[in-house]
């Protein structure tokens, strides 16, 4: 598995994060990543696509086609191993994040 | 929900003919950025736009075609396809140094005049060249690969044949001139040649240590 810190792998856990919260569609988990970002994040919004279907091959993911809508949709959605991921990585990256932290408000 | 009209319609047939042919399940991917845009609009023509707007729009924050496929395109291949750019261009890098030592010689003169030494360096040289050949036809088929193309046979023959016939020419050449002259030592060659490996050994290093799929930014 790649090393979620670098910048695809931020990505991976801002999608696995937000699905932690509950299933969405592309269009939806986008909103919600633009949204708890306050526009941090900002990237063309096709690009989250691949990552979730990588994350999908990976068996981070579950997917699955809603047909409720006019149009179809899919649906994704957190697996264990997804969730297993992101407790692992959530932990490293508060750990990192805290590092960088402690450094960048340094006073000599 | 708004009309469907062309601007849309256009981005995804060039968003799926940009979808490498080997990307599993492109359909289903090209149904979802179909969903994805036409909600964008939706909402977009809801909030007040005008149609032809909220599509320009739509298609600019999904963006470009090109891009979006090749994302796609990378997300699934495999990382031994990463493995093997790199040893692709280890290779190259071995028969650009073969090359550079042979033309060297040829300029600088050989081993002194020792007959033996001169044909086990040249023929080390054209080994490196063959194998810099290899790593030629190697790194064909992962671009292929890579663009999603198919490997036609001629066409691969025929740009193989090319990149031999020039490498094979130069390497000749230099290798008859190297045997007509050999006063000067072959240091200068063996410089030379690590150099050239290293620089390339260097930017292949670069190349595997970033990783393939280009991250978002």
């Amino acid at each position: 598995m790649n090393d979620r810190r670098d910048s695809r792998g931020q990505l991976d856990l801002l999608i696995l994060a937000v699905l932690a919260h509950g299933p969405a569609h592309g269009y939806r988990l986008i909103k919600l990543l633009h949204e708890h970002s306050a526009g941090a994040f900002d990237l063309p919004e096709g690009t989250v696509y691949p990552a979730l279907r990588r994350l999908e091959e990976d068996g981070l993911l579950d997917a699955t086609w809603d047909t409720s809508g006019p149009r179809r949709r899919r649906v994704y959605e957190l697996s264990a191993a997804g969730r297993e991921v992101l407790a692992t990585e959530q932990d490293a990256w508060e750990r990192f994040s805290s590092g960088v932290n402690s450094i960048l408000g340094w006073q000599p | 929900m708004a009309a469907v009209t062309d601007r849309i319609e256009a981005y995804l047939i060039e968003f799926e003919r940009r979808l490498v042919r080997r990307t599993p399940a492109a359909p289903s991917i090209v149904e979802e950025a179909a969903e994805h845009l036409y909600e964008t609009r939706d909402e977009l023509v809801a909030a007040g736009r005008s149609a032809a707007e909220a599509e320009r729009v739509a298609i600019d924050r999904f963006g470009d075609a090109r891009t979006v496929a090749r994302r796609f395109r990378r997300a699934w291949l495999p990382v031994t396809h990463e493995f093997g750019w790199l040893v692709a261009t280890a290779m190259g890098a071995i028969g650009i140094a073969g090359l550079s030592a042979a033309a060297v010689r040829a300029v600088a003169g050989g081993t002194a005049g020792i007959a033996a030494a001169d044909a086990e360096v040249s023929s080390r040289n054209l080994l490196r060249i063959l194998v810099g050949f290899v790593g030629l036809a190697l790194g064909e088929l992962l671009y292929l690969r890579r663009r999603g193309r198919p490997v036609r046979p001629r066409s691969s023959i025929r740009t193989l044949g090319l990149a031999g016939l020039a490498l094979g020419g130069v390497s000749c050449a230099a290798l008859a001139v190297a045997a007509a002259t050999s006063e000067a030592p072959q240091m200068p060659g063996r410089w030379l040649s690590l150099s050239v490996a290293l620089v390339l050994g260097a930017h292949a290093y670069r190349r595997y240590s970033a990783g393939a799929p280009a991250a978002p930014a």
